[in-house]
């Protein structure tokens, strides 16, 4: 009986040890580039750094009462918030309109969701110089289609908005395929099991297809909250320097410019570790959400 | 509570250009005989049926013969290729599902699983009626008939398989359709569950006075729950009867093969005419055949010759003499109060169904694998069919090729 306890003990042994070697590269790579970044920021945003990102001291909440005192963190914040309030509620809408447009299966299907699909295929930065030219006062697409005269991305004013459409339609792709393989896995049956009852096709919307793709309305909404926490490429690619820039900074593309730009350490870490925390907040309150309105089959 | 006539009925599910290679491609492995033509697979072709008001109806039929197309087309969930279709005499073939005022209970049930037995069953009231009492009092009501009122705050996924099915037939009733569709509503569950259910629906149905249509592979299910049973092959209606009729009378060789377990034994046979009277001979042994038949089969101008002569396992019985047929046991399924015996005859599969007691009441135990035993049968248990067609020579009627 103790021997084999033993022999039971050490197969267990080696089967841990076999278990901690095939984790390693994933520890290796988590510890490297998610851990030891992360803890160094939270030391960072409490430390005085120099411009080579070398620690001189402790400063307490100082970071913190510098970078929450600037007005361009203010605004930073604003436009990070309105992002995320305008660009998550639009974005589940729209894909799932077009989810639900492309549901049935007609001799066309493929090409709908070729074409719902591609924005996926196109890389943030080419979308940006894309939008940038399709937007531009003088040469762009949009401003000749609809007789406009707008300096899109020039302007404090429309700057945001036209980002905005940037992000949005940048995920409308990837979200759109989300919510179809979620409308196309609800059984036929009960979709005919509406069309005997009666069902308006309305209410066949709201009341059995949304409900019963909850869960993934819910893992949209959660990745793009965050995805939209952390929007900056469109900010730095298309904006720049330019004078209007500042009516778009985020959170993550002031943390860019102070960071990578000014070299303002211990600011970059406040800006990252203040992203971190309200992100961690949408995402424990759209939990709470979660409990109430979706339902798992 | 309407009638429902089925004229013509037809449907041919157009090929799609792609899967039109393929299929005539792979032709010869083709599982289903449905016919092919330039426009598609013929799933469902010269149905004719007058179900009447408050009847049951049931289609039976292997797999793939068409029954589930047949009552999708009464839906409206399958569109009509040819034929016409009407409800209460009214023609319905362009209308909506939710226009013909049917209730459809479905295989899976299909329930809504995010909503509690209640919603369930009040969703598609919410539309028709508009107070609340109202619905209160109708879900309540169907709830109570099935027995489900203790569970009607739960949702489906926390209910066993027989509670759904009385939830997916309470969905169905509580809006007092004038037809209720059933397709294989009882065959996810479990076979203690399924006869307890079948049993059920039989009261249910004294409960609730509507028409029924009912979808079955089971002919054990086809036999107790129809007053009418249509048997289906292939898209073709093999035969429209009461259970005693196509049990009795099967107008061909597949209802007979189809109804009734175990399987009716077929063999090759002999039949000989002799100064009117026709004889089966059977390697030998010869049977006449009875007046009743004998006369069917002059009407039908029966040819003798090589024929298909059918015999339920029921009706064959053993014999101590070497003057009858002999075959070979090969296994031995020991029933309880009957025991299955598989024989081997002329190299051919044969079973006979005998009592496993004596008139002592004392188990019989002396059939052993592999010893002969002689069998015999009674006139009036012959079936006839042609060797060819596998029609049934002694129908009254001569039955559509």
């Amino acid at each position: 009986m103790k021997k084999e306890l033993t022999l039971k003990n050490k197969r267990q042994a080696r089967n841990r040890k076999k278990i901690f070697i095939l984790l390693l590269p994933i520890i290796i790579f988590a510890v490297l580039f998610v851990y030891y970044p992360f803890i160094k920021t939270i030391i960072n945003s409490f430390s005085l750094v120099n411009a080579k990102g070398l620690i001189k001291g402790f400063a307490g909440l100082e970071n913190y009462q510098y970078t929450y005192g600037r007005k361009d963190f203010l605004l930073a914040l604003k436009h990070t918030l309105t992002i995320a309030v305008i660009n998550v509620p639009i974005t589940i809408i729209i894909t799932i309109a077009l989810a639900l447009l492309a549901n049935k299966r007609r001799k066309l299907s493929p090409v709908y969701e070729l074409l719902f699909t591609l924005p996926m295929a196109v890389s943030m930065s080419a979308a940006c110089m894309i939008f940038k030219s399709m937007f531009s006062p003088s040469v762009g697409f949009i401003n000749y289609f609809f007789g406009l005269k707008l300096g899109w991305y020039e302007s404090k004013e429309t700057a945001l908005a036209a980002i905005l459409i940037l992000t949005i339609w940048m995920g409308i792709g990837f979200n759109f395929l989300l919510m179809l393989s979620a409308l196309r896995s609800i059984p036929d049956q009960i979709i005919e099991a509406t069309e005997v009852d009666g069902i308006s096709p309305i209410r066949r919307i709201f009341k059995v297809q949304i409900p019963l793709i909850s869960p993934t309305i819910f893992f949209v909404l959660c990745t793009n909250l965050v995805l939209s926490m952390m929007t900056s490429a469109p900010m730095i690619i298309i904006m720049g320097v330019s004078s209007a820039a500042s009516s778009t900074n985020t959170l993550m593309s002031m943390m860019f410019q102070s960071g990578f730009s000014s070299s303002d350490y211990g600011l970059a870490a406040v800006l990252s570790i203040t992203a971190f925390s309200l992100t961690l907040g949408f995402t424990i309150l759209s939990f709470v959400f979660e409990k109430k309105k979706v339902h798992y089959q | 509570m309407a009638d429902i006539s089925l004229i013509n009925i037809k449907k041919i599910y157009p090929l799609v250009a792609g899967a039109k290679k393929k299929r005539h491609a792979h032709q010869d492995e083709s599982s289903t005989n449905l016919e092919k033509t330039e426009r598609g697979v013929i799933a469902v072709q010269d149905f004719n049926i007058e179900i009447k008001d408050k009847e049951f109806v049931v289609l039976v039929g292997p797999s793939g013969c068409g029954k589930s197309t047949t009552l999708r087309m009464i839906a409206g969930l399958e569109e009509i290729t040819g034929g016409e279709l009407y409800i209460d005499g009214k023609i319905v073939n362009e209308l909506d599902p939710k226009d013909r005022d049917i209730a459809m209970v479905f295989q899976n049930y299909a329930l809504y699983p995010h909503m509690t037995v209640y919603d369930n069953m009040a969703f598609a009231l919410k539309k028709r009626t508009s107070s609340k009492e109202e619905i209160d009092k109708k879900v309540r009501e169907a709830a109570d008939i099935l027995g489900i009122t203790d569970y009607l705050d739960r949702k489906p996924k926390n209910l066993s398989g027989g509670q759904r099915q009385r939830v997916a037939i309470g969905r169905a009733i509580v809006r007092n359709p004038k037809a209720m569709l059933m397709d294989e509503p009882l065959s996810n569950l479990d076979a203690k569950l399924r006869n307890q259910m079948r049993a059920e629906l039989i009261q249910l149905r004294r409960k609730i006075d509507t028409t029924f249509v009912y979808v079955t592979h089971d002919q054990t299910e086809a036999m107790t729950l129809g007053d009418r049973i249509v048997v289906m092959k292939d898209g073709f209606i093999q035969q429209i009867g009461t259970p005693q009729e196509v049990f009795e009378r099967p107008s061909n060789r597949f209802v007979a093969g189809f109804i009734g377990t175990p399987q009716m034994n077929f063999f090759e046979a002999f039949l000989e005419e002799k100064n009117g009277q026709f004889v089966v001979d059977l390697d030998g042994f010869k049977v006449p055949v009875i007046d009743e038949d004998n006369a069917r089969m002059k009407k039908n101008k029966a040819k003798t010759g090589k024929i298909i002569l059918g015999l339920r396992p029921e009706l064959l019985s053993l014999e101590n003499s070497d003057k009858y047929p002999a075959a070979q046991i090969n296994v031995v399924e020991m029933m309880g109060t009957c025991a299955h015996l598989h024989l081997i005859y002329k190299e051919k599969d044969l079973v006979l169904v005998t009592q496993a007691r004596d008139e002592n009441h004392h188990l019989k135990m002396d059939y052993e694998n592999g010893s002969l035993i002689h069998f015999s049968f009674l006139p009036q248990s012959m079936y006839i069919f042609d060797l060819e067609t596998g029609n049934n020579l002694a129908l009254s009627e001569v039955p559509r090729q």
